[in-house]
């Protein structure tokens, strides 16, 4: 990753009629990056990419791919995997698959060549010729995926590029994502899992209400939104806050997740909690608040996962 | 049948809520009703101006050489004698004559030359009628030859040549009509067959949720004109189809058909009617097709525009109704209605052109909409094919499509 910007949002705003999808949005990312898109379902996130991509015209601000307004001229360049998945369900794989390379310029012999190699990657040589309607969900998404890659792509943008698909196949479609990055590939992905987020991303940013909530590395988010947090079991009654912590969740009659106040270290809520009469401490683990408790509580209007 | 009548419930009402069910099944009657009135009106006037017509007393003038025209008959319908032909035609052109029949030697064995009025394609056999009418009453009177038997006995045994004229001009017959005319069944047998296609080169690719793909590989004019382009190579290949058949059945079978000999050597291939009927065509074709590719755009399923392709192709076939206006009476309010409404135009325009009716300044006008309506409905489906291609479970109004800046 570098500091060169590949995409730049400035002050992105989107109207459908009177219906504001995009209050005000910036931001940017960089070359060979992965950069999480992330936000609950209707945030804005497919609406910024399209308009991103020249299907929609933005009401107002600037968006960017290398410095300029993307046309669909330079598809060679980019590769994107909508949310809505589909594809020419009464075609053959292969045609159809041939037909979006041509699509992404490459030459015919070129395209078929790739997309041989690609199904046989995947376990799919056999339905080359089979319409691609006769596949099972799974199977036309990496058809799907494949299409999107095929041309080897500078920037890459997927969005849930593994909904829907077994455990076995997820891993599969992650680690052909990580191909594309350690090739250099730039990655906006879309996703709802956290784990993939933590896994994949350098740097993530949080939709919500039209609006950016959460924007950097995932260390700077953590540090800056997320806190420290003691998960402790016991007996007897705890308090619901003090000056030291407040509790975030219950975990039935005995366990509980406390979100530390900033500026204090848990070792001081053990020493608090183990002092104080009337609690008995059975156990006791210090960490740092997930990202998806940050997304939760961000979109429980909880603002910080924090102790404030 | 455990909740049968919850499920009868659920399914009437969802549907009797609908405002497109109430509109689907009173738009069609009330149309229908329209139109029915309209075709009525029109055929009585037309069906009254034609009988007036036929009606009134004709100013005959025949050179007669075949000596079978009695003077009784000339004296019944006013006829007279002309004995030199140019005479008699330039009459007939400066209008003082309606019609002028030279009856030739022997009239069954050279066709009966009439020169006439013009008045209409479809009123100018009136002139044929009376010219054999009058050669059969002289003669019955006197059957003393073996032509003249024949002329009784056998109604197809005298022919004739009609020449029109209008404003002192050879009027175009019959011959003048097919070219033009052809646009029009191409245009009819197009949009029959390929309307639903071309509604379905929208949906279909909605319903496959495969359009934001391709949106980033091509713009979504291109997209359209490309799909718009395909289609016509489509209909071309219909075309070529039906018509390769025809015309090698025509080339090898051609003589024993009961089309007569030169038929095709005949038709007039005058530049103007093709050209106009042929702009008229690809506007149409452009138009309708922008028009079936919005609806596709606009509604998330083939099914929802299906509703709409019915309303379309009821729009712009409503002039057939009116036919006999169109080409009889092309004076009256409902014809000119019909030729500039843009769904009519198309329609009526090919039928004007085609019987010769259609004005210069009418044909400028007609092209003019047709141009206009075609460009805006093509700028309003690239609009709706770029947002409403993306919509895939609801239908988009207008104003969110033209609303988004």
């Amino acid at each position: 990753m570098n500091s060169e910007s590949i995409v730049a949002v400035e002050n992105f705003q989107m109207k459908f009629g009177k219906r504001t999808v995009i209050e005000d949005l910036s931001f940017e990312v960089f070359s060979g990056e992965v950069f999480g898109f992330l936000g609950s379902n209707g945030s804005g996130k497919t609406t910024t990419i399209r308009t991103l991509l020249g299907i929609y015209e933005p009401t107002r601000g600037k968006l960017l791919i290398n410095g300029k307004r993307f046309d669909s001229s330079e598809s060679a360049f980019l590769g994107y995997l909508p949310e809505e998945r589909g594809l020419y369900k009464k075609e053959s794989v292969l045609d159809t698959m041939v037909y979006f390379g041509e699509l992404k310029n490459l030459s015919r012999t070129e395209a078929r060549k790739t997309s041989l190699e690609y199904l046989d990657r995947v376990g799919l040589a056999d339905k080359a010729h089979k319409q691609l309607g006769s596949l099972s969900g799974g199977q036309q998404q990496k058809i799907q995926l494949g299409v999107t890659m095929m041309n080897h792509p500078a920037l890459l943008i997927l969005d849930e590029p593994t909904k829907g698909l077994d455990p076995v196949n997820r891993r599969l479609m992650v680690d052909m994502v990580n191909e594309r990055v350690k090739d250099g590939a730039t990655v906006i992905l879309v996703t709802h899992h956290m784990d993939e987020v933590e896994r994949l991303c350098d740097r993530v940013m949080l939709l919500k209400d039209g609006f950016r909530r959460l924007y950097g590395t995932l260390e700077e988010i953590r540090k800056t939104y997320g806190g420290n947090t003691v998960r402790v079991r016991f007996s007897g009654t705890l308090p619901e806050r003090t000056d030291l912590y407040r509790v975030r969740s219950r975990e039935g009659m005995s366990g509980a997740e406390l979100l530390v106040a900033d500026n204090v270290e848990s070792e001081a809520v053990l020493k608090f909690l183990a002092n104080m009469p009337g609690i008995k401490l059975a156990s006791f683990e210090a960490g740092r608040a997930s990202l998806e408790d940050l997304f939760v509580d961000i979109y429980s209007e909880n603002e910080k996962t924090s102790y404030a | 049948m455990h909740n049968l009548r919850t499920v009868i419930l659920f399914e009437f009402i969802r549907a009797i809520k609908k405002k497109s069910f109430w509109v689907s099944i009173l738009a069609i009657p009330l149309l229908v009703g329209v139109v029915g009135g309209i075709s009525f009106l029109s055929a009585q006037a037309a069906s009254n101006a034609q009988e007036a017509a036929l009606q009134a007393p004709l100013k005959v003038a025949i050179l007669d050489q075949s000596g079978i025209i009695t003077e009784v008959a000339k004296k019944q319908f006013s006829i007279s004698d002309i004995e030199n032909k140019e005479e008699g035609i330039s009459r007939v052109k400066s209008g003082v004559l309606d019609e002028f029949i030279i009856y030739p030697e022997d009239p069954t064995k050279e066709p009966v030359q009439i020169y006439a009025k013009d008045v209409g394609l479809f009123n100018n056999g009136k002139y044929e009628s009376f010219a054999q009418k009058l050669l059969r009453l002289s003669a019955e009177s006197e059957i003393t030859s073996p032509v003249r038997l024949a002329i009784v006995n056998d109604s197809s045994a005298v022919t004739t040549a009609l020449i029109t004229y209008e404003n002192g001009e050879k009027a175009k017959g019959f011959e003048s009509v097919i070219a033009p005319g052809l646009f029009l069944v191409l245009f009819f047998l197009l949009i029959m067959l390929m309307g639903n296609e071309m509604l379905a080169s929208t949906t279909e690719e909605k319903e496959n949720r495969v359009i934001e793909m391709i949106l980033t590989t091509v713009t979504s004019q291109t997209l359209l004109f490309g799909k718009i382009i395909s289609l016509i190579l489509l209909a071309l290949v219909r075309i070529a189809v039906m018509l390769v058949p025809i015309i090698i059945g025509f080339v090898y079978f051609g003589k024993g058909s009961a089309l007569p000999a030169g038929w095709l050597v005949n038709i007039d291939l005058s530049p103007g009617p093709i050209a106009i009927a042929a702009a008229i065509f690809v506007l149409a074709f452009f138009l309708f097709t922008g028009l079936l590719v919005t609806i596709g755009a606009v509604m998330p399923t083939g099914k929802e525009a299906a509703r709409f392709f019915g309303l379309v192709m009821f729009s712009m076939f409503i002039p057939l109704y009116a036919v006999q206006a169109i080409l009889s009476d092309p004076s009256q309010i409902i014809v000119k209605v019909f030729s500039f409404f843009p769904t009519t135009a198309p329609v009526t325009l090919l039928l004007r052109n085609a019987a010769g009716n259609l004005a210069s300044w009418e044909t400028a006008l007609g092209l003019f909409i047709l141009t206009v309506c075609m460009m805006t409905v093509l700028f309003s489906a690239a609009r709706a094919f770029r947002y409403g291609a993306l919509e895939y479970s609801r239908r988009l109004s207008f104003r969110e499509i033209f609303g988004k800046s």
